[in-house]
């Protein structure tokens, strides 16, 4: 193709948005003028859009309510969240760790973001699960370790190369991912010991690991 | 806005304190208002196949969050994000484990017949979305299907702004390929 | 003896022929006789380890690139090997061990890739970014990576092996096994030992070797598939526990009572030893060997 066409076919997205430079957006309105094909890939790109945002919502062939029912009775009334991190036991903050850091992690936040934040946007912090959720499925003995870990990943990503961190955060949000869908089978099945001891198993792991992101911070000096 | 669609705001708002408060019917209709809309992000942004689980964890999720739901934002903007970000989230996951099976083929996929019958032109249209590359896909949905800015998307996917304006524009090519527009 | 106990930096001599070690462009040797118990380490190193083991007591230290900043200082029953640069960043070496068979060795780094072959004392490894691959080891071997693959090889000695972002090979091994990975597959492969444990979060397990009567063998999956081959004449009491996967079995399965999502364990001719696999959400695939 033509390097011209192909310069304005790049940029005919941007073009449809009304977000290009102002002098790309005069060269490629030049173009147009005069060149039929690039008009063409621009009308059917345009047309694209159009399909797109009429697409819409799609009912489900089969009701999904009756699970979600389910969990819902065994979970419980829904977190309520009060005041005052410092009151917080460490196994509430661990737990609120735990629910809001698969979507920080995956999202990459910065900074010294507090464990105790969550990342759906809100402004209220925590307190205990009530008796009407699970027992707390994180072991006791490893909660106070687990939370500190985390502290020192937290206030050590500074310190790493991008690419560790991507590493590191990545491998975080698998055991996370295995935290939580071990977290969500016991709620549906309380009395499975295998599914227990296999939450267990893992967040022994997620202490391990945690163990050596620590010796890794502290390689980065 | 129109005297019905203030009261359809009303009533959600109620439904989700009453939800906060334990009460599943109110949860129940919150979760048919917006089923449709969850259930279709998950097909497009991963498949038929894994999409009613998708649909299941989002408001299973959202039954254990509605506590941060603070009502700054409208239910079903607060929820759609929540199942954005989960649905982003076990992208990778699923992509590992098919990635060890022999992974999916895009080819397949647009041949493949959907679970439903819809007419002409948006039969079409569904398929050829589905059969987009991965990322292409995601962006595609986020930005024309669902509204997103490329802003919301890159911090969303934790990519460039950059990234998400190419990767739009590669799935708008393949789109009017497809569609042979 | 005090001057034995004294912290010396020795400067590496000047270029001499290398003993071959597949470097191309050998610029340094150096040679130190090691004291029976002396350890050998590498710390704070990035780039490429070679260790090789041989007889008697003397250390060989081969080094391409420049070396100026290589440093080697013996204390305390240790002999140190380290590489910076300026002000005092690592700087990358591509280094060469000829190391006494007997003697404990230590490296550790982070963008480092590292192969030993043939030691009998014990292994350390540890490194962030890049592979590690051990052969014919008879020492206990503890070999640790972030992102790299590990591969070991003709073993006698016990492994513990982690990657926690890329697969690990074993094969023909004989010693105790440890294995894990957290987002990688296990491949363990004509093992010969009594006990192997295998652990991965997001990743398939594929075994293949004896079962050894008295042996435990163990295998932990979160989200993956385990295909265990097994001896056509095991004899084992064999555990399985799944939430939500499938099980197959080319051995005959009676169990009296099963419940979806729990445990059920059945015996297989005189269960002498011990398998127990765990998937959390994977399949699991018991195939009848030679």
């Amino acid at each position: 193709m033509d390097e011209r066409h192909e310069w304005v076919q790049e940029r005919l997205s941007e073009h449809l948005e009304g977000s290009l430079p102002a002098i790309e957006e005069e060269r490629v309105q030049r173009h147009l003028a005069v060149c039929e094909a690039c008009r063409d890939v621009r009308a059917g790109l345009s047309e694209v859009r159009g399909l797109a945002r009429r697409l819409g919502p799609i009912e489900p062939p089969r009701d999904l309510w009756p699970p979600i029912a389910a969990a819902a009775s065994r979970l419980g009334r829904p977190e309520r969240f009060s005041f005052s991190v410092p009151q917080l036991a460490a196994a509430a903050v661990v737990l609120i760790t735990l629910s809001a850091s698969s979507a920080w992690w995956a999202k990459g936040g910065g900074g010294p973001t507090p464990p105790a934040s969550v990342a759906e946007p809100t402004t209220a912090p925590v307190r205990p699960m009530t008796a009407a959720q699970p027992s707390a499925p994180v072991p006791e003995e490893l909660a106070a370790e687990l939370d500190m870990l985390e502290g020192v990943l937290l206030a050590g990503r500074d310190r790493l190369d991008a690419n560790t961190v991507h590493v590191l955060e990545r491998n975080l949000l698998v055991i996370e991912r295995a935290i939580e869908d071990s977290y969500r089978a016991l709620s549906l099945d309380p009395e499975n010991e295998f599914v227990r001891d296999h939450l267990r198993r893992t967040y022994e792991r997620k202490l391990e690991y945690l163990r050596e992101v620590s010796r890794i911070v502290d390689l980065a000096g | 806005m129109g005297g019905t669609a203030v009261a359809e705001q009303v009533q959600e708002q109620d439904d989700v304190r009453r939800a906060v408060d334990g009460d599943a019917e109110a949860f129940e209709r919150l979760y048919r208002s917006h089923v449709g809309r969850v259930y279709a992000l998950a097909v497009r942004m991963v498949d038929v196949e894994r999409a009613d689980d998708l649909t299941q964890e989002v408001f299973i999720r959202a039954w254990n969050k509605l506590g941060t739901f603070r009502g700054q934002a409208r239910f079903g903007t607060w929820l759609h994000r929540l199942a954005v970000n989960l649905i982003l989230s076990r992208r990778e996951t699923l992509k590992a484990r098919d990635g060890r099976r022999g992974g999916g083929d895009d080819v397949v996929a647009l041949a493949a017949s959907p679970r439903r019958e819809r007419p002409g032109m948006r039969m079409d249209l569904e398929a050829a979305v589905r059969a987009l590359p991965e990322r292409a896909r995601e962006v595609f949905v986020l930005y024309d299907v669902e509204g997103y800015s490329h802003e919301e998307i890159a911090d969303l996917m934790d990519v460039s702004v950059g990234t998400s304006k190419s990767q739009l524009h590669r799935a708008r090519m393949l789109m009017r390929e497809y569609l042979e527009l | 003896m005090s001057l034995l106990a004294l912290l010396t930096a020795v400067t590496l001599a000047p270029p001499m022929t290398p003993a071959s070690m597949h470097l191309h462009v050998p610029v340094l040797d150096t040679v130190v006789e090691l004291r029976r118990g002396e350890r050998v380490i590498l710390r704070d190193v990035s780039g490429t380890v070679r260790v090789e083991a041989v007889g008697g007591d003397r250390l060989e230290v081969m080094s391409a690139g420049r070396t100026d900043n290589v440093t080697l200082r013996r204390a305390d029953g240790r002999v140190t090997i380290s590489a910076t640069g300026r002000g005092g960043s690592r700087r990358s070496v591509d280094v060469g061990l000829r190391v006494p068979a007997w003697a404990d060795v230590a490296l550790d780094g982070v963008d480092l890739d590292v192969s030993v072959r043939g030691m009998e004392g014990s292994v350390t490894i540890g490194s962030v970014s890049g592979d590690i691959a051990v052969e014919g080891t008879a020492g206990t071997v503890r070999a640790r990576t972030l992102e790299g693959e590990i591969v070991a090889e003709s073993t006698t000695g016990p492994l513990y092996l982690s990657s926690h972002s890329d697969d690990v090979y074993v094969r023909s091994a004989s010693g105790p096994l440890e294995v894990q990975s957290l987002d990688g597959d296990l491949y363990l492969e004509e093992l010969r030992a009594s006990t192997v444990r295998a652990e991965t979060q997001a990743g398939d397990v594929t075994f293949s070797g004896e079962i050894l009567v008295g042996g435990s063998y163990r295998f932990y999956l979160h989200d993956g598939d385990a295909r265990l081959e097994l001896p056509a004449t095991l004899s084992a009491t064999v555990r399985v526990s799944t939430f939500h996967g499938t099980f197959e079995s080319d051995f005959p399965v009676m169990v009296s009572g099963f419940t979806s999502g729990r445990p059920f364990e059945f015996t297989v001719g005189g269960g002498e030893a011990e398998v127990r696999v765990e998937v959390f959400d994977g399949e699991i695939r018991l195939v009848r060997g030679n």
